[in-house]
Protein backbone atom coordinates (compact mmCIF):
# COMPACT_ATOMS: atom_id res chain seq x y z
CA UNK A 1 0.00 0.00 0.00
CA UNK A 2 2.72 2.22 0.98
CA UNK A 3 5.27 1.74 -2.15
CA UNK A 4 1.68 1.95 -4.15
CA UNK A 5 1.43 5.82 -2.57
CA UNK A 6 4.58 6.41 -3.21
CA UNK A 7 4.60 5.30 -6.95
CA UNK A 8 1.20 7.63 -7.55
CA UNK A 9 3.13 10.55 -5.75
CA UNK A 10 6.01 10.16 -8.50
CA UNK A 11 3.82 9.98 -11.39
CA UNK A 12 1.56 12.60 -10.24
CA UNK A 13 4.67 14.85 -9.95
CA UNK A 14 5.81 13.54 -13.33
CA UNK A 15 2.69 14.24 -14.78
CA UNK A 16 2.59 17.74 -13.21
CA UNK A 17 5.87 18.48 -14.82
CA UNK A 18 5.43 16.89 -18.03
CA UNK A 19 2.22 19.23 -18.07
CA UNK A 20 4.75 22.05 -17.59
CA UNK A 21 6.85 20.97 -20.47
CA UNK A 22 3.71 20.11 -23.00
CA UNK A 23 1.71 23.56 -21.77
CA UNK A 24 5.07 25.72 -22.97
CA UNK A 25 5.65 23.83 -25.77
CA UNK A 26 2.65 24.08 -27.75
CA UNK A 27 2.14 27.59 -26.00
CA UNK A 28 4.97 28.52 -28.06
CA UNK A 29 4.57 26.36 -31.25
CA UNK A 30 0.75 26.76 -31.24
CA UNK A 31 1.00 28.96 -34.67
CA UNK A 32 3.09 26.56 -36.29
CA UNK A 33 1.46 24.01 -39.08
CA UNK A 34 0.97 20.52 -37.64
CA UNK A 35 -0.18 17.18 -39.16
CA UNK A 36 -1.10 14.15 -38.09
CA UNK A 37 1.55 11.38 -38.13
CA UNK A 38 -0.85 8.91 -39.78
CA UNK A 39 -1.26 11.42 -42.57
CA UNK A 40 2.50 12.15 -43.25
CA UNK A 41 4.44 9.63 -46.16
CA UNK A 42 6.97 8.38 -43.84
CA UNK A 43 9.94 8.69 -46.84
CA UNK A 44 9.33 12.43 -47.50
CA UNK A 45 11.62 14.84 -45.07
CA UNK A 46 10.18 15.02 -41.43
CA UNK A 47 11.83 13.01 -39.59
CA UNK A 48 14.18 10.95 -39.95
CA UNK A 49 13.88 7.00 -39.53
CA UNK A 50 16.01 5.13 -37.84
CA UNK A 51 16.56 1.17 -39.42
CA UNK A 52 19.56 0.18 -37.88
CA UNK A 53 18.64 -2.34 -35.89
CA UNK A 54 15.82 -3.77 -38.52
CA UNK A 55 17.00 -3.52 -41.89
CA UNK A 56 20.52 -1.84 -42.20
CA UNK A 57 23.13 -4.53 -40.11
CA UNK A 58 25.02 -4.04 -37.43
CA UNK A 59 26.30 -0.50 -37.23
CA UNK A 60 28.57 1.26 -34.78
CA UNK A 61 26.38 2.79 -31.71
CA UNK A 62 28.05 6.36 -32.61
CA UNK A 63 25.41 7.64 -30.07
CA UNK A 64 26.10 5.78 -27.09
CA UNK A 65 29.94 5.94 -27.24
CA UNK A 66 29.31 9.79 -28.27
CA UNK A 67 27.08 10.25 -24.31
CA UNK A 68 29.43 7.73 -22.92
CA UNK A 69 32.11 10.07 -23.91
CA UNK A 70 29.77 13.35 -22.20
CA UNK A 71 29.09 11.79 -19.00
CA UNK A 72 32.90 10.51 -18.57
CA UNK A 73 34.30 13.99 -19.23
CA UNK A 74 31.39 15.71 -17.00
CA UNK A 75 32.32 13.16 -13.90
CA UNK A 76 35.93 13.01 -14.46
CA UNK A 77 36.24 17.02 -14.31
CA UNK A 78 33.86 16.65 -11.21
CA UNK A 79 35.37 14.43 -9.20
CA UNK A 80 38.98 15.85 -9.70
CA UNK A 81 37.61 19.60 -9.07
CA UNK A 82 36.10 18.46 -5.99
CA UNK A 83 38.92 16.66 -5.32
CA UNK A 84 41.51 19.64 -5.87
CA UNK A 85 39.06 21.62 -3.84
CA UNK A 86 39.11 19.50 -0.67
CA UNK A 87 42.99 18.71 -1.11
CA UNK A 88 43.37 22.88 -1.25
CA UNK A 89 40.95 23.18 1.66
CA UNK A 90 39.05 25.98 3.48
CA UNK A 91 41.07 29.26 3.37
CA UNK A 92 41.45 29.98 7.17
CA UNK A 93 40.48 33.65 7.95
CA UNK A 94 40.79 32.91 12.49
CA UNK A 95 44.52 33.59 12.64
CA UNK A 96 45.53 35.33 9.61
CA UNK A 97 49.79 35.63 9.51
CA UNK A 98 50.91 39.32 10.08
CA UNK A 99 54.00 40.18 8.16
CA UNK A 100 57.04 41.91 10.04
CA UNK B 1 27.25 -4.90 1.57
CA UNK B 2 23.19 -4.87 2.43
CA UNK B 3 20.80 -6.87 0.25
CA UNK B 4 19.33 -3.64 -0.37
CA UNK B 5 22.57 -1.88 -1.52
CA UNK B 6 23.52 -4.48 -3.71
CA UNK B 7 20.08 -4.18 -5.55
CA UNK B 8 20.81 -0.56 -5.77
CA UNK B 9 24.17 -1.03 -7.55
CA UNK B 10 22.70 -3.78 -10.31
CA UNK B 11 19.93 -1.20 -10.77
CA UNK B 12 21.83 1.52 -11.18
CA UNK B 13 24.25 0.04 -13.38
CA UNK B 14 21.53 -1.90 -15.42
CA UNK B 15 19.73 1.10 -15.81
CA UNK B 16 22.79 3.25 -16.86
CA UNK B 17 24.12 0.38 -19.48
CA UNK B 18 20.13 0.49 -21.04
CA UNK B 19 20.12 4.42 -20.82
CA UNK B 20 23.55 4.18 -23.59
CA UNK B 21 21.67 1.29 -25.74
CA UNK B 22 18.42 3.41 -25.57
CA UNK B 23 20.44 6.65 -26.54
CA UNK B 24 21.63 5.29 -29.92
CA UNK B 25 18.60 4.94 -31.96
CA UNK B 26 20.64 4.49 -35.43
CA UNK B 27 21.99 1.60 -33.55
CA UNK B 28 19.11 -0.31 -31.86
CA UNK B 29 16.43 0.86 -34.89
CA UNK B 30 13.33 2.26 -33.75
CA UNK B 31 11.48 0.03 -31.43
CA UNK B 32 14.12 -0.62 -29.35
CA UNK B 33 14.87 2.38 -28.94
CA UNK B 34 11.06 3.49 -27.70
CA UNK B 35 10.29 0.61 -25.70
CA UNK B 36 13.42 0.16 -23.90
CA UNK B 37 13.12 3.98 -23.35
CA UNK B 38 9.25 3.27 -21.54
CA UNK B 39 11.13 0.52 -20.03
CA UNK B 40 13.83 2.93 -17.94
CA UNK B 41 11.18 5.19 -17.07
CA UNK B 42 9.45 1.82 -14.96
CA UNK B 43 13.50 1.36 -13.62
CA UNK B 44 13.93 5.22 -13.02
CA UNK B 45 10.82 4.78 -10.51
CA UNK B 46 12.59 1.92 -8.70
CA UNK B 47 15.40 3.59 -8.21
CA UNK B 48 13.38 6.45 -6.53
CA UNK B 49 11.69 4.26 -4.84
CA UNK B 50 15.07 2.31 -3.39
CA UNK B 51 16.08 6.49 -2.53
CA UNK B 52 12.78 7.61 -1.00
CA UNK B 53 14.32 7.97 2.27
CA UNK B 54 16.98 9.81 0.91
CA UNK B 55 14.47 11.92 -0.77
CA UNK B 56 12.28 12.74 1.53
CA UNK B 57 14.88 13.72 4.45
CA UNK B 58 16.54 16.33 2.37
CA UNK B 59 13.12 17.29 1.14
CA UNK B 60 11.81 18.34 4.67
CA UNK B 61 15.11 20.14 5.39
CA UNK B 62 15.97 22.04 2.24
CA UNK B 63 15.98 24.78 3.77
CA UNK B 64 17.01 24.11 7.00
CA UNK B 65 20.83 23.75 7.76
CA UNK B 66 21.89 20.68 4.64
CA UNK B 67 25.31 20.33 3.63
CA UNK B 68 26.14 22.30 1.05
CA UNK B 69 26.82 19.07 -1.60
CA UNK B 70 23.34 17.64 -0.03
CA UNK B 71 21.44 20.45 -1.35
CA UNK B 72 23.31 20.57 -4.87
CA UNK B 73 22.71 16.96 -5.37
CA UNK B 74 19.06 17.57 -4.56
CA UNK B 75 19.13 20.18 -7.13
CA UNK B 76 20.72 17.97 -9.69
CA UNK B 77 18.60 15.03 -9.16
CA UNK B 78 15.35 17.21 -9.76
CA UNK B 79 17.08 18.60 -12.84
CA UNK B 80 17.50 15.39 -13.95
CA UNK B 81 13.84 14.04 -13.56
CA UNK B 82 12.62 17.05 -15.36
CA UNK B 83 14.87 16.29 -17.85
CA UNK B 84 14.23 12.55 -17.96
CA UNK B 85 10.38 14.08 -18.45
CA UNK B 86 11.09 16.39 -21.02
CA UNK B 87 12.98 13.12 -22.97
CA UNK B 88 10.05 10.77 -22.23
CA UNK B 89 7.49 13.51 -23.34
CA UNK B 90 8.88 14.66 -26.65
CA UNK B 91 9.85 10.98 -27.15
CA UNK B 92 5.80 10.00 -27.22
CA UNK B 93 5.35 13.01 -29.29
CA UNK B 94 7.62 11.92 -32.19
CA UNK B 95 6.89 8.16 -31.56
CA UNK B 96 6.63 5.75 -34.67
CA UNK B 97 6.18 2.62 -32.50
CA UNK B 98 4.83 2.93 -28.73
CA UNK B 99 1.85 5.44 -29.75
CA UNK B 100 0.94 4.24 -33.10
CA UNK B 101 0.74 0.66 -30.95
CA UNK B 102 -1.57 1.99 -28.97
CA UNK B 103 -3.82 3.01 -32.04
CA UNK B 104 -3.23 6.98 -30.50
CA UNK B 105 -1.95 9.22 -33.99
CA UNK B 106 -0.19 12.53 -32.78
CA UNK B 107 0.20 15.57 -34.64
CA UNK B 108 3.63 16.74 -35.81
CA UNK B 109 5.40 18.81 -34.29
CA UNK B 110 9.01 19.77 -35.36
CA UNK B 111 9.58 21.84 -31.95
CA UNK B 112 9.42 18.03 -30.14
CA UNK B 113 11.91 16.10 -32.00
CA UNK B 114 14.51 19.92 -31.50
CA UNK B 115 13.58 19.27 -27.86
CA UNK B 116 14.23 15.66 -27.91
CA UNK B 117 17.74 15.85 -28.73
CA UNK B 118 18.14 18.91 -26.52
CA UNK B 119 16.89 17.24 -23.42
CA UNK B 120 18.95 14.31 -24.26
CA UNK B 121 21.95 16.71 -23.87
CA UNK B 122 21.14 17.74 -21.30
CA UNK B 123 20.81 14.62 -19.42
CA UNK B 124 23.81 13.65 -20.18
CA UNK B 125 25.66 16.15 -18.67
CA UNK B 126 23.53 16.01 -15.72
CA UNK B 127 24.03 12.16 -16.02
CA UNK B 128 27.79 12.86 -15.84
CA UNK B 129 27.67 14.95 -12.61
CA UNK B 130 25.00 12.33 -11.50
CA UNK B 131 27.22 9.47 -11.27
CA UNK B 132 30.14 12.07 -10.23
CA UNK B 133 28.60 12.72 -6.99
CA UNK B 134 27.82 8.99 -6.05
CA UNK B 135 31.25 7.88 -7.59
CA UNK B 136 32.78 7.14 -4.06
CA UNK B 137 29.36 5.44 -2.92
CA UNK B 138 30.17 3.01 -6.27
CA UNK B 139 33.74 2.13 -6.35
CA UNK B 140 33.04 1.51 -2.30
CA UNK B 141 29.83 -0.46 -3.78
CA UNK B 142 32.12 -2.48 -6.04
CA UNK B 143 35.35 -2.83 -4.28
CA UNK B 144 32.80 -4.25 -1.01
CA UNK B 145 31.51 -6.59 -3.89
CA UNK B 146 34.85 -7.57 -5.69
CA UNK B 147 37.36 -7.91 -2.56
CA UNK B 148 34.80 -8.31 0.03
CA UNK B 149 37.36 -9.36 2.97
CA UNK B 150 39.51 -6.01 2.23
CA UNK B 151 36.55 -3.68 2.03
CA UNK B 152 37.55 0.42 2.05
CA UNK B 153 36.46 1.95 5.13
CA UNK B 154 33.80 4.11 4.53
CA UNK B 155 35.20 8.00 5.58
CA UNK B 156 33.49 10.08 7.63
CA UNK B 157 31.64 12.89 5.95
CA UNK B 158 33.82 15.95 5.11
CA UNK B 159 31.72 19.07 3.67
CA UNK B 160 32.14 18.15 -0.10
CA UNK B 161 31.29 14.21 0.66
CA UNK B 162 28.31 12.71 -1.03
CA UNK B 163 27.91 9.40 1.42
CA UNK B 164 24.81 8.16 1.70
CA UNK B 165 23.12 7.08 5.31
CA UNK B 166 22.17 4.11 3.42
CA UNK B 167 25.47 3.11 1.77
Amino acid sequence: MKTIFKVLVILVVAILVGGLFYGAVTASSSGTDQTAMSERPHSEGGFERHEGGESGGIQFPADAVKNLLIITVIATLYVNISRWIKKAGPVSTKNPVISS
Amino acid sequence: MSKQNLTKLFLDLGTFVALLIASAPHFTGDAIHEWLSLALGGAIIVHLLLNWNWIVQITARLFAKVAKGQRFNYILNWGLFASGIMIMLSGLMISKTVVPFFGISLPENMSWKQLHELSTNITMILMGLHVATHWSWITNMLKRMLVPRAAAPVISAPVLSMHRKDA
